[in-house]
């Protein structure tokens, strides 16, 4: 059984983790029809209650029903944490690839610059920038993406780096291709796979972090509300209805490890020294490699 | 070694002003007029406006400014809050016992749980404890340090009716209140460092050289620690280092949560306030931290691996 998975895009916590994560992505799209109420409407008469029938994940201090509020703020969520992600993707990316490809003094100069931004501990920058530009959800996200950028091109630049060097790079110099075309047909699609690795965990961190701007009030401002908010909101009364804070935030736990998982195995499928070939493929390999050439 | 202490001391310098440089020019960004904060939005007369103005060097050039907060923070004046028309020196300083002594005791917390259980992991290899631990930890990388620390209140306030908010009046008081706070904020760190050398000890577990060291029939201990070890701690150093720096931040959310009097709350209260000096001086300090802890760390890699100082 365990010798058939190995190798394979799809195992079976492969199968799981992108099931589940289809279920969350799918909910917060159709949460109008998912949800089993208005995530604003208040019931006075039934506020605080532990979870029941009427109330799958009980209600809170004004009466809304916890569950709706959840499946309604993980479109929040879920893209502003994607923004995050696509904001350092598209500054840190052609960044990384320029600055592995050219190396010398440009690389110097964005690594210089970069370091500025790396030598703000986590979050910090990101507080400051909310601080100047407004407690808003667009203020957060671009902080957030401006934060993301170093680690992103540091990691596409280790990767540029070690590609340049291969033949490949070196025959479409002599062929006399253009350093942009080299560079972004090239040696990007033979980076993307290990990039993307990347992006799924940074989705989870950015998940992490929103909620913690959100949280501290930096982020989404309520009557919006994303699961950040309903922490914060929760807080308060966590002492007369644990759900609160509990249903908010396994939800963030749960997604964060979903995207961690996720960038674990896709991670494990693409390095093969963490994965063991089946046997017949290391012959086809062997073979292939004896009788190609 | 003093050489590479002291060129790696020389590079953090530059990036120190230029980080000064951006702190203080994306606060100058803001919309946020400082002096209706100074004068907390009431309607004041020229004259107030213009004393104001003088005190807080607003009547000079913006590099002036700058040279002038420069200029403070090296002998320890932080400027004037805006909003408690104090100095920021004498409010921070009274709150640095807190955030460091949560940073430190979390670390130390962390760093004795993780590595131990980093390395059982790594020996007991795909065994039900590995699993376990690898489970665990997976769980405590994903969970937001607030929820964490906000479940231990609940749970803690079940338990005992222990007050562990608030401020401290004396030493026991002080670890009291910052015991189950920084167990708070070691979680993140445990798992991380438990992961991170459970896979850098697998790594080394594999190579030859431990092989050379078991044919050479060294007890099993000796080779754990003495061989495997030493080279599976560089990465763990690495990302204890990183991890320091997301507790800087983490410390500002555990301070929240509990209402502990530290830098945190101080800085979450100046955004809140737009009360700037606050904002820019801690901010600038918290770097400047954050950078020294870096440089302590490269140089532990070089007294760990001869290899770094020479190159």
């Amino acid at each position: 059984m365990k010798k058939k998975n190995v190798g394979r895009f799809f195992t079976v916590p492969m199968v799981i983790t992108i099931a589940l994560l289809a279920l969350i992505i799918l909910s917060s799209l159709f949460a109008p029809a998912v949800a089993p109420y208005r995530p604003e409407a208040l019931d006075m008469d039934r506020a605080l209650q532990l979870p029941s029938a009427a109330h799958l994940l009980g209600t809170d201090n004004v009466g809304r029903d916890i569950l709706s509020r959840l499946i309604f703020g993980s479109r929040i969520t879920l893209l502003s944490a994607l923004a995050v992600v696509v904001i350092s993707v598209i500054i840190g990316v052609p960044l990384g690839l320029i600055s592995g490809y050219y190396g010398g003094r440009i690389d110097n100069a964005i690594m210089r610059v970069e370091d500025v931004v790396l030598a703000f501990p986590a979050l910090l920058l990101a507080f400051l920038f909310v601080a100047s530009f407004g407690k808003n959800i667009t203020s957060a996200i671009i902080a957030l993406g401006i934060v993301y950028v170093p680690m992103i091109s540091r990691l596409t630049r280790s990767l540029a780096l070690m590609e340049r060097s291969k033949a490949y790079v070196e025959a479409a110099q002599s062929i006399g291709f253009s350093d942009g075309r080299i560079i972004f047909r090239h040696i990007l699609p033979n980076c993307v796979s290990t990039i993307m690795t990347q992006l799924t965990l940074d989705i989870g961190y950015a998940i992490l972090d929103l909620a913690a701007l959100s949280f501290l009030g930096m982020g989404v401002q309520p009557p919006t509300s994303d699961w950040g908010v309903m922490l914060e909101e929760g807080r308060a009364f966590i002492q007369r209805n644990p759900m609160l804070c509990l249903a908010p935030g396994c939800a963030i736990i749960l997604t964060v490890v979903l995207f961690n998982v996720l960038s674990d195995n896709i991670q494990m499928y693409l390095d093969p020294t963490q994965r063991k070939l089946p046997p017949f493929k290391k012959l086809k390999k062997l073979a292939g490699g004896l009788v190609e050439r | 070694m003093g050489r590479y202490v002291l060129k790696r001391f020389l590079q953090i310098i530059p990036i120190f002003f230029v980080v000064s440089i951006v702190i203080f020019a994306i606060v100058r960004m803001s919309p946020t007029d400082p002096i209706t904060v100074i004068l907390g939005g009431k309607k004041a007369t020229e004259a107030a406006i213009a004393a104001v103005k003088v005190k807080f060097h607003f009547d000079q050039p913006v590099v002036v400014q700058y040279l002038l907060w420069m200029k403070g923070i090296f002998t320890g004046d932080f400027g004037i809050s805006y909003k408690y028309q104090q100095a920021v020196s004498g409010m921070i300083f009274g709150r640095l016992p807190v955030t460091m002594g949560l940073i430190a005791i979390s670390s130390v917390i962390g760093i004795v749980i993780a590595i131990p259980a980093g390395i059982l992991c790594a020996v007991r290899k795909n065994t039900a404890a590995d699993r376990v631990i690898s489970v665990v930890t997976i769980i405590l990388v994903s969970c937001p340090v607030f929820l964490t620390c906000m479940l231990m209140i609940l749970v803690m306030s079940k338990i005992s009716g222990a007050v562990f908010t608030g401020t401290y009046t004396n030493v026991r008081e002080y670890f009291q209140r910052l015991a189950i706070p920084s167990v708070a904020l070691s979680f993140s760190m445990i798992a991380l460092i438990g992961r991170v050398s459970r896979t850098s000890m697998i790594k080394e577990l594999k190579s030859n050289y431990i092989e050379t060291a078991e044919a050479k029939g060294l007890p099993g201990r000796r080779i754990l620690f003495h061989h495997a070890f030493k080279n599976a701690v560089i990465p763990v150093i690495t990302v204890a280092s990183i991890q320091i720096g997301a507790m800087i931040v983490g410390s500002v959310l555990v301070e929240n949560v509990f209402s502990l009097p530290g830098l945190g709350s101080l800085l979450i209260n100046g955004i809140n306030t737009s009360d700037y000096p606050i904002v820019q001086g801690i901010t600038l300090l918290l770097v400047g931290v954050f950078l020294l802890i870096n440089l302590l760390v490269d140089i532990l890699y070089a007294a760990i691996d001869p290899r770094i100082r020479y190159e």
